[in-house]
């Protein structure tokens, strides 16, 4: 059957293309591992302004 | 026939799973990581866009300095001089401004660790102080090892801690200071209080052996640049053995063996006798006899009219010499260089002691031996080694090891995981400096306040909360912070009673100003004690030793190696050597010749049974017979410091040398070369005035150094509103590199790692050149800061082929980084070679920390674009923005530049030559003045002034 057998060749190309996206989302994951591993330390997120001390005005 | 499929899939739906999937692929990819977040909740009295100031304080060794911290949305991002510190007036030591780096290194620890493990501070906290608590109680010592304190309050805080804790055995170690100097002050005077050295007082100088005016001493620079003009000029005699930035500035420098220095000051105060001047009370003069001038100049291979010349201008300046010996020579050179001070009444004029603070009291290599010993044996319970770090600067590795095996429980409190916190079992991580509270003491009449520039990046403590707290947990009674105890102190202690402030007032005050000057408790003058320079006398003879004599000295950049994890300190050049990323031992031409030694050349240096492998370099004007090299390098911990250069402080261990100088040392060619990473690769000027100096009585004639200005087919450039120039004095200039520094502060200028510099990719802006003049045994040095010279008729502007580089109508060359393409031409055709091409993406590999440190005003160039020094076009900008704002036109002085701001000579002037009145117009309408390499026509903006020199014998000079 011509047309069952196009559905199945288009479920086969989206299961292809779902791979595809595993392997990308596989791909992110590893990179967050690597910002978060010891070898890549991530930057202090929030800097604070000094809570008791004067500023210099000028 | 086959029949048509029917497509049961129709095209938008098909088009609405793709669509689908390409979102979600989307969804899952990597996001970016650059966030926008809205500023909505902003810090009171934040300003987006403007950059706010702390005054602070910075220690270093026996220094402390005043600085000025600016912060951008709540970073650090440059460091400079505080101006309300009165002798250093807005200038400040180069390492203050590098240390940066420190704040947002990312090897910094980020929580305790027990036995190398993560843990809260609570768990290390607890395990120290139950151990302390047994110790108490089983009546045994605990050892606290410190760099030196200089806080007033710090010590009051180790003081208490002392109470609490019996046993507590405190230690002062600051490894490359040398312990020749306090000895002998307190042998000579009875008390090791370190005087103030007024340069801008002296009118003759003689340094033996020491280093006043590199980049850590702010003071003594600005001292001696106030009397190298035209107006009031001074004299410095330099006697050392390997060259340094003092006698690179000298009028004479004689290369002379630091062991005869002593001799030599000795020989001179007898001809001083001789002609008329009387010897302290208790200096027998029969002690001198046996030192003289002719036999010494005789020996060492120098002039005799020289020395003569210097004991007759010696005598001729009185109270407006000053003779300085340096940390490297043994007590007599120091007791001698006090002998001439008292005789030509220097005492209490040019050597100021009536305000220096109490001496630290400092535990040189034998005592720390002794403390380490004791702890080899387990007589210590515990011990504490804050900031000092002798698991890599203590010169017995093995009596080091041994003890530390031997302590049941050792504590470190620092920043980074280094070698001594390898082989502790608790690792406590401190803040750093720009993170903390303390007080500093530089003299008795002034105190620096620190203060945080920012809240803490990490869970870090400051040192001072950590003992204070177990200071509490010991029983004793202490506020629940630093800051409190901080505060305690200047309000029972500090603020005058006959104040009428607030005490919150005046705390306010000075955590505004930063500095705090107060009437200083009268001291009698100190009194020279001649029986002990008697003896110190007696005790200089000619050394017996037939090897070289080494001279050790604290690295010029990395000091005694603490800052050795610092890019810009390690690319940073030695300032005479030039060389970066390492350590040589610098070994004089003629012993070069005799040895068959070239640079690179790895040799072997052996002194008391310790062997060093080291790379040579052949350094004109070294003293034959005698070696140098720097401390610091050849550190085993830090990312960037990890095998970089060669430890030398073992070499101290079993010499027997008091201070760093090793009287009997061998070298030995091994046969090996290294490649080493030299900034500076030429060293002569090929017969062109490139850096030029005159001797004061030719200055004196008119407009001696300008040529003539060349017929040009380029049409004259307007400038309708601004023309900014620069003026460079390199008679003020003694080639520190603080501009250097300030300059890739300030810019986002990158470090490139020695490989890079090797293939000479160093990304510096601003450089500082050393020139060598005349014979390699003794030559001239000129030394000459060289940044792009926004030439007006600029040679690389007319062969860039995307007009990438153009010119603006205030007379800048200035940058459009997105347009370049990187063809290089410009920087081919610059006679300046102050281009640099970006070769790789070096601030993309910038670590995510260090990237905080980036001025948000100056553009983080990619890969592939050439760049250079701006004039800080941003700092112009900002200054016209604030003119406007003040609907005023602006002022000259208005705009300093990185460099400029940070020279503590002040050789570096900035300036509109539209305005005929402002310094930089008067400074290139000046006699000495003239333009490198004016002959090709190209018409650069800075203006240099000739060195000036004021030789012995000078016809007219003062």
């Amino acid at each position: 059957m011509p047309a069952t057998a196009s559905r199945k060749d288009f479920l086969k190309g989206l299961a292809g293309l779902w791979a595809g996206l595993g392997a990308l989302a596989g791909g992110a994951v590893i990179g967050w591992k690597d910002v978060f591993s010891s070898r890549r330390q991530p930057a202090p997120r929030r800097l604070k302004p000094p809570p008791h001390s004067v500023k210099r005005d000028g | 026939m086959a029949e048509p499929i029917e497509p049961d899939l129709s095209r938008r739906e098909f088009l609405g799973v793709l669509g689908a999937s390409a979102a979600l692929a989307a969804g899952c990819s990597r996001p970016d990581r650059g966030e926008i977040v809205p500023f909505d909740k902003r810090p009171a009295g934040a300003r987006p866009g403007n950059a706010d100031l702390y005054a602070s304080a910075f220690q270093e060794g026996l220094s402390a300095y005043g600085v000025l911290v600016k912060t951008r949305e709540g970073r650090p991002i440059h460091v400079q001089g505080n101006d309300k510190h009165p002798s250093c007036a807005g200038k400040t030591s180069l390492r203050a401004m590098a240390d940066i780096m420190g704040l947002y290194d990312p090897g910094r620890l980020r929580r305790p660790l027990v036995k190398g493990r993560p843990a809260s501070w609570d768990q290390a906290r607890g395990r120290l102080l139950s151990d302390l608590l047994g110790a108490r109680a089983e009546r045994r010592p605990v050892l606290l090892m410190t760099n030196a304190l200089l806080s007033p309050t710090r010590r009051a805080l180790v003081a208490a801690l002392g109470k609490a804790l019996p046993g507590l055995k405190h230690a002062v170690r600051e490894p490359a200071c040398g312990g020749a100097e306090a000895a002998a002050l307190k042998a000579c005077y009875g008390d090791a209080r370190r005087p103030r050295l007024r340069l801008d007082r002296a009118k003759v100088m003689l340094a033996l052996e020491v280093e006043l005016l590199s980049g850590d001493r702010p003071e003594e620079i600005k001292g001696f640049a106030a009397n190298r003009g035209e107006g009031s000029m001074s004299r410095l005699y330099a006697f050392e053995a390997g060259m340094s930035l003092t006698g690179a500035n000298a009028d004479h420098r004689v290369p002379w063996k630091p062991s005869r220095a002593a001799a030599l000051g000795f020989a001179l105060a007898r001809a001083l006798h001789q002609s008329g001047r009387p010897l302290p009370a208790g200096v027998a003069d029969s002690v001198l006899a046996g030192f003289d001038l002719e036999a010494l100049a005789k020996e060492q291979g120098a002039d005799p009219a020289l020395l003569r010349a210097l004991a007759e201008d010696l005598k001729r300046a009185g109270s407006s010499a000053l003779v300085v010996a340096g940390p490297a020579l043994p007590p007599q050179a120091h007791a001698a260089a006090f002998l001439l001070n008292t005789m030509l009444g220097a005492e209490g004029s040019t050597v100021d002691a009536s305000i220096s603070p109490p001496a630290e009291e400092l535990a040189g290599d034998e005592e720390s031996s002794r403390f380490l010993l004791e702890a080899a044996q387990g007589r210590f319970a515990a011990a504490v080694f804050w900031g000092v770090n002798p698991a890599y600067a203590f010169p017995d590795a093995a009596l080091w090891d041994s003890s530390a095996a031997a302590i049941p429980l050792k504590a470190r409190i620092g920043r980074t995981l280094d070698e001594t916190a390898r082989a502790c079992d608790i690792v406590l991580p401190e803040h750093h400096w720009l993170e903390s509270w303390n007080d500093f003491e530089p003299s008795s009449d002034l105190l620096l306040l620190q203060q945080p520039a920012v809240a803490p990046l990490y869970d870090t403590r400051q040192g001072d909360d950590v003992l204070l707290d177990l200071l509490r947990g010991l029983g004793g009674g202490a506020p629940l912070d630093y800051r409190s105890y901080l505060m305690e102190r200047w309000r029972r202690e500090v603020q005058p009673a006959s104040s009428l402030l607030p005490f919150e007032r005046f705390w306010s005050s000075a955590l505004h100003d930063g500095a705090l000057r107060r009437e200083a408790a009268s001291r009698p003058p100190r009194r020279l004690d001649g029986a002990a320079v008697t003896k110190l006398a007696r005790q200089t003879g000619a050394p017996a030793a037939s090897g070289f004599e080494l001279i050790l000295s604290p690295g010029a950049n990395v000091f005694d190696g603490r800052y050795a994890d610092n890019g810009w300190l390690q690319e940073l050049p030695d300032p005479v050597t030039k060389l970066s990323w390492g350590n040589a031992v610098c070994v004089s031409p003629a012993d070069a010749v005799r040895l068959g030694l070239a640079d690179g050349d790895i040799v072997e240096l052996s002194a008391g049974g310790v062997e060093v492998e080291l790379p040579a370099v052949v350094q004109p004007g070294q003293a034959p017979g005698t070696l140098g090299a720097a401390l610091g390098y050849g550190r085993r911990a830090g990312s960037v410091a990890a095998g970089v250069g060669v430890n030398l402080f073992p070499m101290l261990a079993g010499s027997g040398a008091a201070g760093l100088l090793l009287p009997d040392t061998e070298l030995q060619k091994t046969g090996c070369r290294t490649a080493l990473p030299f900034i500076q690769r030429h060293h002569k000027m090929e017969g062109r005035d490139i850096a030029r100096s005159i001797t004061l009585a030719k200055s004196r004639q008119p407009r001696l150094t300008h040529s003539k200005d060349l017929a040009t087919l380029y049409p004259p450039r307007k400038f309708p509103k601004h023309k900014w120039a620069m003026a460079v004095d390199l008679s003020l200039c003694t080639g520190c590199q603080a501009c250097a520094v300030s300059c890739q502060s300030e810019n986002n200028v990158p470090v490139v790692g020695a490989e890079r510099v090797l293939e000479g990719r160093e990304m510096h802006w601003l450089r500082v050149d050393r020139y060598y003049e005349g014979p390699a045994e003794n030559p001239k040095v000129l030394l000459q800061p060289m940044m792009c010279q926004q030439c007006d008729d600029a040679p690389c502007e007319t062969v860039c082929p995307v007009a990438a580089t153009n010119h603006s109508d205030e007379g800048l060359n200035q940058m459009a980084y997105n347009r370049c393409v990187g063809t290089r031409y410009c920087a081919n055709n610059c006679p300046y070679k102050v281009r640099r091409f970006n070769f790789f993406e070096y601030n993309a590999q910038t670590p995510e920390s260090r990237r905080l440190a980036f001025n948000p005003e100056v553009t983080v160039r990619p890969r592939g674009v050439m760049e250079k020094c701006t004039f800080c076009v941003q700092r112009i900008q900002e200054a016209k923005a604030a003119a406007r704002s003040a609907g005023r036109a602006l002022r000259d002085g208005d705009i300093e530049p990185a460099c400029a701001a940070a020279c503590p000579a002040g050789a570096i002037v900035f300036g509109d030559l539209k305005d005929p009145a402002s310094r930089v117009s008067r400074l290139a309408a000046r006699g000495r003045g003239y333009r490198v390499l004016e002959e090709l026509g190209v018409k650069p903006s800075v203006t240099y002034l000739a060195d000036l020199s004021n030789p012995a014998g000078d016809r007219d000079a003062s």
